[in-house]
Parts: C-alpha cells; structure tokens; sequence
C-alpha cells in the first residue's frame, strides 16, 4: 500500500481513465476528465479570491456534485476542508464557523446568503457555487464580506498535512472539534476498500450525507479507487431503489435507518439489484429485525462496519445469518482493538470493559478541548465511549454505550438539546433521553415548567429555531418534578416510568398539546 | 363520513402510530401543522411515508416532502390526489 495524499485521488484516476465516469448526478454523469477540469477551475477561482494554504474552508450543501468539486478543490489550494449539515440553523452555523475559524464558506447558489451571520463569525468570503447548462460552467460569486486580514492567527500544526475539519456530538454539551491529516483519510478509505474487497469497477450510491464521516467516506473511497460515485441529493426509497437498478450500483454505504425504510416501503412487486454486492450498515446498531426483514426482501446480506467520527471505520463483519445482537465485526487490516478496565489496563478476551482502537485513520485529540480529548484519547488508543468484549475469534462485541442519542444514525447530544430547552423562560430544568422506538431510539424531553401555562407547543417553536431538525424532541412531557435519587442526583434510566405514570399517581402533570 | 374525512382520519392514525399514542393527533384540526405537535424530521417524515404507502397501499413520489408533510390536510389531499391518479398506485 502507498500513502496517496487525498487532493490527488482525482488527478491520478483521471491519469489512469479519463473518460471514465467519475460522478453521477441527477442523472448526468461527469467523467474523471472533465470532473478533474472542474475541481482545477474551482480551485484557481479559490485562490484568486484569496483562498490558499491553512485557510478553513466550510462547505454547506446537501450531497451534490458541487460539494465533490467544492471538497477536492479546497484540498488543492492546501485549505483545510470544513463539511457542515446544510440543515444547520443559522445560530448553530455561526458557532461553528467561530470555532473552526472559518475563513471562507461555499453554499449553494441560490441558497440565501445569512451574511449577517457569516461577518460575525469573522468568515472572510463567501461563495456561492452551481452549474448551469449542460457544460457544467463553473458560476462562483464571489463575496468578499471583509478585507482579507493581515493578522490571521497562527495555525494548529500537526504532523501530516491537516485536510478536513469534523465535529462529533458528546456526552460533555460541547460538540468536539477534530481535525483529520491527509494520513487519516488515506487510511480511512484504503482499509474500508481492503477488508470489503472493493476495486475500481464499483459503482458507489453516495445517499448518506457527504458532511457526516459516514457519507465522506463513500466520496473517498470512490475517488480512491478511481471508481464511480453516484450522488443521491434526498434518501427517498423509490428513487433508491431505482437509482440502484438503473446505475448497476455495487456498493452502498448506507445507515440501519435507511435499510429499515427499504424494508419496509410499499413495492407490488420487489425489485431485483442483481449488481449490489456490498451493502454495508453503519453508524448505528444493526438490529436482527431490521436485517431480518432487508435480507428477506432483497436476499442481500450485509457487512456491518463498526467506527467513530474519531477513529473512522474499524471492524467488520459480514452478515448472511444474524445470530448476535452485540457482535460488530473483527478488525479492518492495520487496525487493533483491545479492551481496558477503567484504570486503562488492557483486559484479556472475555473481560467486558472500555473499547480502545488503534487506526491509522485516527485523529489525535480534540481542539480546545483538554478535558475530553484526555478522556477519549490516551496511550495512542482512541476510546469512542463504547463498552465491550473481545471474543475468541477476536470480534468485537459491544454491549453498551454512554449518553449520545443515536437518532436514525445521527449522534445527538441529550446535554445540548436540554441547554436549548432550558433557556426558554418558563423553563425550570429537563432532561433529554432517547426511548425504544422500533428498533431505535426516539429522542424525547421530560420539562419542568417554572409556571403553569407553558405549552407544548410553544416549546417546539423556541427548538426550531435553535437546533437542527433530527436534535428536536419528538415527544416532549410537561411535568412537575424529575426523577431524583436520595442525593437530589437526576437518574436518567429511571425518567421513562416516571412520564408513564397515569395522572394523579405522582406530582407530574401532563400538559401536552395544550 | 365523507371520503376526504376518511383518508384525514386514517392520515391521522398512521401518523400517531409512528410518531407514539403520547403525541395525542386525534382530535386535533387536521390544519393543525405538525410541526406543532412533534418535531417531524427526514427521517420521521420517512417513517410517516412508509406507513402511509402501506396503509393506501401506493408509493410516495413527493417532491417535495416538507410542503406534504406540513399537516395531516396537506398529506390527506397527496394521498386524495394520488388515489384519484390510480396509475400512481
């Protein structure tokens, strides 16, 4: 294996197959050649603006065409590359901005431009990016919100050449910023491609979201390998399915969520995907009932990947007959995984205890962030939260995991949506947990109101405008107290009996739909 | 019960199934925009969908999923509309 810096992966395919298709979007497909010329077009149009080496360049789109030219181009002009969820609010944008540091922002063109936002978030440019016509012309507009600064501050400098910045959900309240070198994400796609066996003959179905590491990563093994890569802007299953049919997709990044929702769409007829050979589930548990019911409609299996933002992916296993709800796979080539005791003393197989993984493709540490990065990083091992065993095979078994709420594949943070909740005035205090919903997890609130006539309603609004649509309460209870312990410690497992008590049998209230 | 009422009604139960029996849509004005009783976000609304396809027995071609989900109306008319296409079934 040679290290391949990732601003090149497009540049050495198209050396290898110009003509090739490189990306296919809303039906058109762009070859290696001409996505090559777009990617150097942009990326002249970046530096001309001003954009260059250890510059954060932050990419708002849904999965398109123009965040793979936006993502490659800033990597060529050496800027370190920022993803973020369109979806974001613009309060939430503009933190991010602050803590990344951004100096340029490309959304999509036509999008409306909160610049307001932008300027307080000391951001220097903005561009706005689309294609028009069938030649694919390149339209930036170029906004320059403030003089480029003489002053900028100095760089965090790492050992390889840092290329993206992601931010993970944690248990702290405080989303944690990483920041992934060239040699992580080199690693992240060349073992994801070795231990699924994937070449450059495979077609790609890119529906999980390009600013999640998930999603990133179907972008990048595709340019990686020099394979095809197809953009789905919406995960909507019928048009899934025939994406899949239509463009003889072979390897499919996608969630439990979306599987879930194939499973279970109305078909009259089942279709048949005789080229998808590698389905792969990731970013939460796969249940045996969601497998259950893909595998007995579509007769495909799938590989079940184990990972974290921080240490992207790290173990595998391939599941034609699900037989253990905790077993999530043995390690990817040039990965280790042991388990420790809380004293971070290695455990022998068997032994439950910490999950730690060793990878290539792990980041170092969290920025700012002393306190967690000493918690999550330690003795070159990342630890993503996890509880687990190693059995005798040496397959990861995980039994356990800390407070983040998966929502569908989407990791949120219980203490930040509280925080949301509790700056509402008539809000005394809350607690934010996920219950049974299916076969995942539904995130709902426990509220205690200062006074009476607090409203469901009301409470949803004052969300809206402060989180992301996927970290909203989908059920929210009004009640008069929390469940406490003996020390006035709020106990979290015990809130679910406490909101399903009938009114009258204990001091809450429910006021919901008011 | 007229056959608008009907498919409001049955909009409505689906959607309470999904989103859990606390949510309490029953009762409620089916302009009442739902996102003032839960938070439906892609993937609910996802959720919602598939419910919906199977109780109607007809596949979901919404363009634009967030002007369809806006209140069980809204939805009651697309799955009116799609009904009344018979092909779309």
């Amino acid at each position: 294996m040679t290290f391949v810096h990732p601003r090149d992966f497009i540049r050495n395919a198209t050396r290898r197959s110009p003509g090739k298709t490189a990306v296919i979007s809303a039906g058109e497909p762009v070859s290696y050649a001409a996505l090559n010329d777009l990617i150097g077009a942009l990326a002249r149009r970046l530096k001309a603006a001003g954009v260059g080496a250890g510059d954060t360049v932050a990419l708002s789109f849904p999965n398109s065409l123009e965040f793979v030219v936006a993502f490659y181009a800033a990597m060529q002009v050496g800027a370190v590359v920022f993803p973020v969820s369109p979806k974001l609010t613009g309060k939430e944008l503009a933190g991010l901005l602050v803590d990344a540091q951004a100096d340029c922002v490309i959304h999509p063109k036509g999008a409306p431009q909160p610049l307001a936002a932008f300027q307080s978030a000391g951001v220097r440019i903005a561009l706005q990016l689309g294609f028009s016509g069938s030649d694919l012309l390149l339209e930036p507009a170029v906004l320059r919100v403030r003089p480029l600064a003489a002053d900028k501050p100095a760089r965090v400098r790492t050992r390889y050449q840092t290329v993206v910045r992601q931010y993970s959900s944690g248990s702290t309240g405080t989303p944690k910023h990483m920041l992934k070198t060239s040699r992580n994400l080199f690693h992240d796609a060349w073992h994801f491609a070795a231990s699924l066996g994937l070449t450059e003959k495979e077609v790609f179905l890119g529906a999980a979201p390009f600013y999640h590491n998930y999603g990133l990563l179907s972008l990048l093994t595709a340019g990686y390998l020099g394979a095809t890569l197809v953009v789905v802007k919406q995960f909507l299953p019928h048009a899934v399915l025939e994406h899949i049919r239509k463009d003889h997709v072979t390897a499919w990044l996608a969630t439990p969520a979306m599987l879930e929702i194939l499973a279970d769409c109305y078909l009259d007829q089942t279709p048949s995907l005789p080229s998808l050979r590698c389905c792969v589930s990731s970013t939460a548990p796969l249940t045996k009932a969601v497998f259950e019911r893909f595998h007995r409609r579509f007769g495909l299996p799938v590989f079940q990947v184990y990972g974290s933002t921080e240490s992207a992916t790290n173990t595998v296993q391939k599941i034609t007959d699900y037989t253990d709800e905790t077993l999530v796979g043995t390690p990817m080539p040039g990965i280790e995984v042991q388990i420790f005791d809380e004293h971070f003393r290695r455990l022998p197989r068997g032994r439950v205890g910490r999950v730690g993984v060793k990878a290539p493709s792990a980041c170092d540490g969290y920025l700012h962030n002393a306190a967690a990065s000493a918690q999550t990083f330690r003795a070159g091992y990342v630890f993503p939260g996890d509880l687990g065993h190693l059995d005798a095979q040496g397959a990861l078994h995980v039994v356990g995991r800390d407070n983040v709420i998966n929502v569908g594949g989407m990791k949120v943070d219980a203490l930040e949506v509280e925080r949301v909740l509790n700056s509402h005035p008539a809000v005394a205090e809350s607690l934010v947990y996920g219950s049974a919903d299916g076969n995942g997890q539904k995130l709902s609130a426990a509220v205690v109101a200062r006074s009476g006539g607090l409203t469901v309603a009301e409470l949803l609004d004052h969300c809206w405008a402060r989180l992301s649509d996927y970290k909203l309460p989908k059920v929210i209870h009004i009640v008069d107290t929390l469940p406490r312990d003996e020390h006035g410690k709020i106990v979290r497992k015990a809130i679910e009996e406490h909101v399903r008590r009938p009114r009258g049998s204990t001091p809450e209230k429910s006021l919901k739909n008011s | 019960m007229t056959n608008a009422n009907t498919v409001k009604k049955k909009v409505a139960e689906v959607i309470q199934e999904v989103l859990g029996a606390e949510t309490g849509l029953a009762g409620l004005d089916p302009k009442t925009p739902l996102k003032a009783v839960s938070a439906i976000d892609s993937l609910t609304a996802l959720r919602i969908m598939v419910a919906l396809e199977n109780k109607f027995k007809l596949k979901f071609e919404a363009s634009n999923l967030e002007e369809t989900f806006h209140s069980v109306e809204t939805l009651a008319r697309y799955i009116e509309a799609r009904i009344g296409q018979g092909a779309a079934r």
